[in-house]
């Protein structure tokens, strides 16, 4: 038959197993909003019963694990899908950056100096020989040529910005990828208990920060640690981590390479995340201001052609009026000439050498130009640059539209998520008060136990 | 037990996610109504924006064509004022020619009269000179000097000057001045013969001129004709411009402006989902079984 003192021990295992599910509520309570932690639970387990007498008798309750609820599958996609939102929403930011300087709302956009210098020419059109007129049109072309130069310049510091923002979240990256592999080793070494649980959230929260940053994906060993991933490359293994390295090429590219053994691997169209958003940012400016080269190389080539075939004030063969370098960029160093800014007189309008004053024939094919197809032998200057600026618009809004969708599936997998591993307080509180219940029940336990004891000791 | 657990953490998110909708709404509608525009940039109507930028451009040259044709049509004017005073002298130049044309009229009389049509060669040469804004009107393209010296001798060019006055709309914006003064009658050289017969008591050259001055008369009408069927072609190009102008800035404003009322509207709207919001998310955070137990 058990005997008392046994019984005061199974009491205890109740007591114990009570105590060790209020610390694990009242853990789960305080983490009920802190990012990336997954509720815990008790694990308990009845006692192996013992022969006594011919009798198995029960040896109360055995505190096992303090286990932490997680799914490793739903939580890989939640940081897989956390590095496509983050690229999606780190495009849709950049390219909005890129919008400023296609906008027209403060009068000083290509598109306004571009009518502006038509508008001049149209002026010009009453009285060509008109000195105010001809020097309208000579300032106007040189605010053109600005607003180019101002523009490309512009698109060319925003790469240069997103490019160091992409190199700082590299080395943010790089930081991590050391922490991971540090926490790798320490989940490997706790084998397990709650102690193993929250390094794991550690560790998952530090993924997903990865999976924003640059969209790896993660296997999980046997022993809890992550192998990461970036393009079918191992960045952490066990202890191990590699190095992530972001750099712009010569074309003005973002290049994205790991460490490897022999070198480094090149992973730009593999990575999501931040970096692979702004690489997609980056090339899709790069891609504006090619075009925005091409609008100006046309559009100058073939304005300088029109004052080739005229003749200036005095009957001379006009002279260049636009001038650029295509090899640094047509539009970054588009220049009016300055000759012509000093003496507007050398704007060719004249259709003949005879110098007469109201020659405008070739004032007139000039203004055909706003018209004409220059730009790539389709479309005209001012068309074209309506175009680059509805595809700039078109790009950012597609890119809103995907931030918008990809943040809406990650809500829906973190509210998954959430709701299968997160903590609910009101959860919690029953658990606090059924453990509270059964360590007044065990305590009862022991002493009932007590007084039986006591009832014994007064009967020696 | 089954079903949906609505963790702490997942109520705080949905909440913020939720309120930070609702507070960019609001962003955007203060803006909108501030600035009165339901387009501001590209990405706002990206298919919208090459529209928007043709009519920006179509109005601005709108604006610029009814300049030219106030211009153009001022010119007219000053150019038909002119001529009327050219179809005048030479009226009065004809009356003398057929009072003069009179045997009965002797060679002292026909000296008087040749000194009053001497006058008018001289005052055709001043209107053939006549100008406008400092521009020859009759002197073709090369309208900086005079078109006519004393002698009568075109100094001008023979190509006309044009003005743009629509979309490929030209208009002339001057006059090559050996169309009016020397088309099928040379007025100089008609008022010239006119004085040497005078002066030369020749009745029948009198005569004769007669005939040439009438035709002389005629051919200024018809050149004043043209010019007013041109003045009637700017004065139809000014009311196509002003309506187009107006139909270009209506869609601009259509395409562009927001509704100040339903702007104004869907501002307060947001005001008081904001509100309402922020008291659910008071409410539905604060709410736990930790505070009935």
């Amino acid at each position: 038959m058990a005997s008392l003192i046994n019984t005061l021990s199974t009491g205890y295992s109740g007591l114990a197993s009570a105590k060790a599910g209020i610390q694990t509520a009242s853990h789960n309570v305080t983490n009920a909003l802190t990012d990336g932690y997954s509720v815990q639970s008790v694990v308990i387990s009845t006692q192996d019963a013992v022969n006594i007498g011919g009798l198995w008798v029960g040896q109360g309750v055995s505190t096992d694990d303090i286990q932490r609820a997680a799914d490793s599958i739903l939580g890989m996609r939640r940081i897989e899908q956390s590095g496509i939102a983050s690229a999606a929403d780190a495009e849709a930011d950049a390219l909005s950056l890129a919008e400023i300087w296609f906008d027209e709302s403060q009068m000083d956009g290509i598109s306004t100096k571009l009518n502006a210098f038509f508008d001049s020419l149209l002026s010009a059109t009453s009285d060509p020989s008109d000195s105010a007129l001809r020097l309208d049109v000579a300032y106007s072309g040189q605010a053109l040529a600005d607003s180019f130069n101002t523009t490309a310049q512009g698109l060319i510091n925003l790469q240069a910005d997103l490019s160091a923002s992409a190199v700082a979240t590299a080395n943010e990256v790089n930081v991590l990828l050391s922490e991971v592999a540090t926490l790798n080793d320490a989940i490997a070494t706790a084998g397990g208990g709650s102690s193993a649980g929250d390094l794991a959230d550690q560790r998952d929260n530090i993924l997903r920060t990865l999976g924003e940053e640059f969209g790896m994906t993660a296997t999980f060993e046997s022993d809890g640690s992550a192998t990461v991933y970036a393009g079918g490359h191992a960045v952490v293994s066990g202890g191990e981590a590699r190095e992530l390295d972001v750099s712009m090429d010569s074309t003005g590219a973002l290049e994205v390479r790991v460490s490897v053994d022999a070198g480094f691997v090149d992973v730009t169209e593999d990575v999501s995340g931040t970096i692979g958003g702004l690489v997609a940012a980056i090339s899709e400016i790069n891609s504006y201001i090619e075009e925005l080269n091409t609008i100006v190389q046309d559009f100058a080539d073939a304005f300088n052609a029109v004052q080739n075939a005229g003749f200036d004030a005095s009957g001379v063969a006009g002279v260049d009026v636009f001038s650029f370098d295509a090899a640094t960029g047509a539009a970054l160093t588009i220049e009016f000439s300055s000759a012509i800014i000093d003496d507007a007189n050398l704007l060719a309008f004249a259709g003949a050498a005879t110098a007469d004053p109201g020659d405008s024939d070739n004032l007139m094919a000039m203004l055909d130009l706003e018209s004409s197809p220059v730009v790539a032998g389709s479309q005209s200057v001012v068309d074209a640059v309506s175009a680059l600026k509805s595809e700039v618009g078109f790009d950012i809004a597609q890119a809103r539209s995907d931030a918008e969708a990809q943040s809406a599936v990650l809500k829906d997998l973190d509210d998954l998520y959430s709701s299968l591993y997160g903590v609910d307080i009101d959860q919690e509180a029953i658990d606090l008060i059924t453990y509270q219940a059964a360590y007044e029940a065990a305590a009862k336990v022991i002493s009932v136990v007590d007084e039986m004891l006591g009832t014994l000791m007064e009967l020696i | 037990m089954s079903g949906i657990t609505f963790s702490t953490a997942m109520i705080s998110s949905s909440i913020t996610a939720e309120l930070g909708t609702i507070s960019a709404q609001l962003h955007e509608a203060e803006l909108t109504a501030i600035t009165g525009l339901e387009i501001s940039s590209p990405s706002d109507a990206p298919a919208l924006w090459p529209q928007v930028d043709k009519l920006i451009a179509g109005s601005s040259d709108q604006a610029l064509y009814q300049q030219n044709i106030d211009d153009v049509t001022s010119l007219y004017s000053v150019a038909d004022s002119a001529l009327d005073q050219v179809g005048n002298l030479l009226t009065r130049a004809l009356e003398v020619a057929i009072s003069m044309a009179s045997e009965t009229v002797d060679a002292s009389s026909r000296d008087a009269a040749a000194i009053e049509i001497q006058a008018l060669y001289d005052e055709l040469v001043g209107l053939a000179n006549t100008s406008y804004n400092d521009r020859t009107l009759f002197a073709g393209t090369a309208y900086s000097t005079d078109a006519y010296d004393a002698s009568g001798t075109y100094l001008g060019s023979s190509a006309t000057p044009t003005s743009v006055i629509g979309a490929d709309q030209i208009i002339d914006a001057g006059f090559v001045g050996t169309d009016v003064f020397q088309g099928g009658v040379d007025l100089f050289a008609t008022l010239d013969s006119f004085v040497t017969a005078l002066t030369s008591n020749d009745v029948a050259t009198i005569v004769g001129l007669t005939e040439i001055l009438d035709d002389g008369i005629e051919q200024v009408n018809l050149f004043r004709s043209q010019i007013g069927y041109q003045w009637n072609v700017a004065d139809d190009a000014r009311l196509l411009s002003e309506s187009l102008n107006l139909v270009m800035s209506e869609r601009l404003t259509g395409l562009v402006a927001a509704d100040p009322v339903e702007a104004y509207t869907e501002l307060v709207n947001l005001q008081y989902t904001y509100e309402a919001a922020m008291q659910v998310a008071a409410g539905a955070l604060s709410s736990s079984l930790f505070d009935f137990i």
